[in-house]
């Protein structure tokens, strides 16, 4: 989560931009002008979103591999128990399913978790050019970001 | 196997997005802009403001994979005492992160509301402006007086 404020700034002042422009294109309803600026706040907001979970991801990551070298070196085999399984025990943890990543450092039958699970498979749709859906809100996905980030902590 | 789609977000695994689900979002959507228009229109009413109602397309990406038809959905342009012009338009349903948008458009540039409720839940408008660097408001029509 470490550039989550630097894309966040950079967001904010490109988005200032874009306010100013709409302000002019409020003033004059011009609602041609008002779509053209939205379709590049569209993109826009949609590439910030894919950086953005790319932050929660890198946390997961280093959280994770974090709990599975704690835990597979651990002597008692109820603690190592699943941690220490060859698909585990890789050195880019990338390399395990995030469902599985995800699933070991937060409970899955959590709301959390599905609201985790399914902003990552959008994220994916998104970064594969699969989506036209828009963001909600980025302030409020960084909110979102920072409470995941909490729950991570308190595992 | 449940029909998943990653644009249908977080629902339970064993959801089935089906042709009948994506039409009940999509009333469920209608319903809640209609609730919308309703509680900030009476509010205008009582503060000297105009309102005129304007309609905008919604013919989402999921709706298109249904076949379900594209439909007209509520707005409202507002005219306030000092022909102050502030219009709402809804921006969509599937939005990445909420249960909705709308996009509000005022002098002061451009805001958002977002719903954070879950799914068939009333509506939680939360209040956003970009750029602003400040947390989200509680939605209260009062709040359209400080865009002007």
């Amino acid at each position: 989560m470490r550039d989550v404020p630097q894309i966040k700034a950079a967001y904010d002042w490109m988005i200032e931009s874009y306010q100013n422009e709409v302000r002019t294109a409020a003033a004059l309803n011009d609602q041609l002008a008002i779509n053209r600026l939205d379709a590049s706040r569209d993109n826009l907001e949609r590439g910030i979103f894919v950086l953005l979970f790319g932050q929660f991801e890198v946390e997961l990551n280093d959280r994770f591999k974090a709990r599975r070298d704690n835990r597979s070196s651990n002597p008692d085999w109820t603690v190592r128990r699943g941690w220490d399984a060859p698909q585990m025990m890789v050195g880019n943890v990338g390399r395990v399913p995030f469902d599985t990543r995800l699933a070991l450092m937060i409970d899955r039958l959590t709301a959390d978790y599905k609201k985790i699970k399914g902003t990552y498979e959008l994220r994916n749709h998104c970064a594969h050019g699969g989506t036209s859906q828009p963001v909600g809100s980025i302030d409020l996905f960084v909110n979102d970001l920072y409470l995941w980030q909490t729950l991570l902590r308190r595992t | 196997m449940a029909n998943t789609d990653p644009i249908e977000d977080f629902d339970d695994d064993e959801l089935e997005i089906d042709k009948s689900y994506v039409q009940r979002r999509v009333d469920d959507w209608i319903k809640r802009l209609e609730e919308l228009r309703a509680l900030i229109a009476a509010w205008a009413g009582q503060n000297g403001w105009k309102t005129s109602d304007l309609t905008v397309a919604m013919d989402e990406e999921l709706m298109q994979n249904h076949n379900i038809p594209a439909k007209q959905v509520p707005g409202l342009t507002l005219t306030g005492p000092k022909n102050e012009l502030v219009s709402l338009k809804p921006k969509g349903l599937w939005v990445i992160g909420a249960n909705g948008r709308v996009d509000l458009y005022s002098p002061k540039g451009a805001y958002l509301l977002v719903d954070i409720a879950d799914h068939f839940q009333p509506a939680k408008w939360v209040l956003y402006r970009p750029g602003d660097r400040k947390e989200g408001q509680p939605f209260a029509p009062a709040l359209l007086a400080t865009m002007v």
